[in-house]
């Protein structure tokens, strides 16, 4: 026998001896470290993984038709009352299956909302307490009003649930027209055929509307929900029994991965992403008509590349809650050039002045990207073959110098040829100037500051921080000047970084094992780090209390071009 | 305006994975990775001293875990990951090397065992190993708690002396003693079982 079969014979040791030797690995449930970069990023290692699954799943199933069933979002079997039918005064106590709309099984978010459906089943079963509050105020703390808890006792099983999964509560809630909700989401993200009516959405970014959309000359009625990860939901959606359905997986035109349930009286398009849930479901199913085909067309309406990317909404301030016509505002001062899809004529503060010779430069620009893929000054950013459309822009004063800039987001290259820019005007040459080239994961602020992520996370930061650059816009020269890289060091990613130095525990002064460092210039030499506190505060010197700008995109439309006059 | 959330995910209970397998759910695997992931690549890259090879040999580990399970319903889905990680980049170990012996921590782990190897020519069987790994089992069962973690993270997890030192707060000399002494000790048991 050779060592090297008793190397391998060691494999067949018994099983507690090989867990007990390393627990701490199996103690917290981490995925390979191949998994670093965030899904955004769509990363070629997680994508390695994909593309074995999917490879798996070809092999082993010889079929195209998904095997992501809903039994992994169903929640249990629950009572509920139909809708009163015949002019009964009560409607009949059924048994459904109902599914949530928030993470799969075995997630915080899916085991939180099993939990509290589950009390919810169990208390108040005869609905006596409810009953006897009646009309009277609750006395519950109003932190709990966006929730179905009006007793101490609920709110503490509330509590308990949240503080167990570790997930937020919902705080505000707006009831918006499509116009707004396409502002606070970051542009349009439904295509024509779908329309849309009222919605409603809360701070994290979860949002609901009800619509309806034209399948083969019929409209029928959906409901349309994103649910973002990380806040503890009630929602969830009865659809009758799981087994009814047929389910497939559907791969939309722009890339993104879908499950098609067709049930008997239902229909369901489900984008299950890294932070939020995107639900739609179709008040018809198979018995009245709807094909898998139909399925895919909804999907096709649906901009999931920018639903999946959840910009926390800044909300007006006053939440409404209560009756669904509560707060809404009348149809008057409807911007109704935005419905009609022109640019948007004023600027975020209506201040700017019209220039037609701007406006048609800009298409200059616009038509050049659309139909040749390049840019002004000769620049080639690539271009790998994808819908153009999923390219963006906006015309909008975004420094505030009075005039108004052309913002484009180009996103169909390489992610190296990635680019946010930012083109102002020049008379004297009849065509646009580069004012800002970055990676396209920019925040504006209203006192002109940009902070740029960067494109990768390759230095020590790890997981709980990403580098960024920060520009300042400056009048006098009408231009955007770095001010600053910023990166971080987390020691939980590594103890030892560049050229062997151990991390800087001295500097670390609130031992959260991160420091920061501020590298002004470009040249990347991260020397000297600081604490969190000397941090937070050289940001606020330049943030300040300034808000987020958001900018309403349109896609990278022939018709959206047209429009720009 | 993209924010990166740090989430922390409940990590799956291990016969709801296996329950996704059974229903031949894509999510298994990544619900596999999710709470092994990191424990299988650390086996592999113990061994493989390559990040690239450890990273096929745990996406090899998941290939495998999809193809036997079922009809195999594992009761320690760590264990069974982990012994087909092993087994697999020690494979891939040994097709890489061949007649030489290459980097990372298996040759000094193989030089280490020659020790208990007594020259005894025996044929190469499974029974051999089986019984060899039987041994190993009750020499095991009778150390102290400490001697046998480092046994088992030095001559199965592939873990450095340097590793295993600060992961027991104490010297690699103690180390290196505490592995000579378990190593003598296996010598002797499997010179009386006749299977070395």
């Amino acid at each position: 026998m050779t060592s090297m079969n008793m190397l391998e014979s060691l494999t067949n040791l018994k099983g507690k001896y090989i867990l007990e030797a390393h627990e701490e690995l199996l103690e917290s449930g981490q995925p390979s470290p191949s998994v670093r970069i965030p899904v955004r990023r769509k990363k070629r290692n997680r994508m390695a993984l994909v593309v074995l699954v999917a490879v798996m799943m070809l092999m082993l199933m010889g079929c195209t038709f998904g095997l992501i069933k809903l039994f992994q979002m169903k929640l249990g079997d629950y009572p509920y009352r139909e809708a009163n039918v015949n002019g009964e005064t009560e409607g009949k106590v059924s048994t459904g299956q109902f599914i949530s709309l928030q993470g799969l099984t075995g997630s915080a978010e899916y085991l939180a909302t099993k939990e509290w459906q589950d009390f919810l089943r169990s208390y108040d079963r005869d609905g006596a307490i409810v009953q006897a509050i009646g009309n009277e105020p609750t006395g519950v703390s109003a932190k709990y009003a966006l929730y179905q808890v009006y007793t101490e006792e609920m709110a503490e099983k509330l509590e308990e649930i949240i503080s167990k999964y570790e997930l937020k509560l919902h705080s505000e809630i707006n009831v918006v027209n499509q116009q707004e909700l396409d502002r606070l989401v970051g542009g349009s993200f439904v295509g024509d055929a779908l329309s849309r009516g009222w919605a409603y959405i809360y701070e994290d970014g979860t949002f609901q509307f009800d619509g309806d959309i034209e399948l083969r000359g019929t409209n029928y009625l959906l409901q349309f929900r994103r649910s973002v990860r990380g806040t503890f939901e009630e929602a969830v959606l009865n659809v009758g029994k799981v087994d009814e359905y047929k389910e497939y997986q559907y791969t939309t035109q722009d890339n993104h991965t879908i499950m098609l349930e067709l049930g008997p009286a239902k229909g369901l398009v489900v984008g299950n992403f890294e932070d939020c849930v995107i639900t739609v479901n179709l008040l018809a199913g198979a018995e009245d008509g709807i094909t898998v085909d139909d399925l895919k067309r909804l999907a096709e309406e649906i901009d999931f590349n920018l639903l999946k990317q959840v910009i926390e909404p800044e909300l007006r301030g006053d939440s409404v809650i209560g009756s669904d016509d509560a707060g809404m505002p009348d149809s008057a001062g409807e911007d109704t050039s935005y419905e009609q899809g022109g640019a948007p004529v004023e600027s975020a503060d209506g201040e700017h002045s019209y220039e037609p010779e701007r406006r048609s430069a800009y298409r200059r620009v616009l038509e050049n990207i659309y139909e040749h893929q390049t840019f002004p000054g000769g620049r080639d950013f690539g271009y790998d073959g994808s819908d153009i459309t999923l390219n963006k822009f906006a015309i909008v004063d975004i420094d505030g110098d009075g005039n108004e800039e052309l913002l484009v987001v180009y996103t169909t290259t390489y992610m190296a040829g990635m680019a946010q820019l930012i083109y102002d005007y020049d008379d004297k040459s009849d065509s646009v100037r580069e004012e800002l080239i970055e990676f396209p994961s920019v925040t504006f602020y209203e006192n002109g500051v940009i902070v740029a992520e960067w494109s990768h996370n390759q230095g020590l930061a790890g997981d709980n921080f990403w580098p960024y650059t920060l520009y300042q816009y400056h009048p006098e020269t009408d231009a955007y000047v770095q001010i600053a890289m910023v990166d971080a060091w987390d020691k939980s990613f590594a103890e030892v970084g560049y050229q062997g130095k151990a991390f800087p525990d001295a500097v670390d002064k609130n031992g959260d094992g991160l420091v920061y460092y501020i590298l002004p210039g470009t040249e990347y030499q991260p020397d000297t780090p600081i604490d969190l506190e000397e941090y937070e505060n050289w940001r606020t010197s330049i943030l300040g209390n300034a808000q987020k700008v958001a900018v309403s995109y349109q896609k990278l439309t022939e018709e959206n071009i047209n429009r720009v006059k | 305006m993209l924010y990166t959330y740090v989430r922390k995910k409940v990590p799956m209970d291990d016969n709801s994975i296996i329950d996704l397998y059974f229903d031949r759910s894509e999510a298994a695997i990544t619900e596999t990775d999710a709470k092994y992931g990191r424990y299988c690549f650390h086996i592999a890259e113990n061994i493989l001293n390559n990040f690239e090879d450890s990273e096929e040999s745990v996406n090899d580990t998941y290939l495998a875990a999809w193809r036997t399970i079922p009809p195999k319903r594992p009761n320690r889905l760590a264990v069974y990951l982990g012994k087909m990680t092993r087994n697999i980049s020690l494979d891939r170990w040994k097709r890489r090397n061949a007649a030489k012996r290459g980097g990372g921590e298996v040759p000094l782990a193989l030089d280490e065992l020659e020790e208990c190897v007594t020259g005894m020519q025996s044929i190469e069987t499974d029974y051999l190993q089986k019984e060899f790994a039987e041994t190993v089992n009750s020499l095991l069962e009778s150390l102290p708690e400490t001697e046998r973690k480092v046994f088992v993270c030095r001559y199965w997890y592939m873990d450095s002396v340097e590793e295993i030192a600060k992961r027991f707060d104490c010297s690699e000399s103690k180390i290196a003693s505490m592995l000579h002494r378990t190593r003598g000790k296996m010598r002797k048991m499997l010179e009386k079982e006749g299977i070395a």
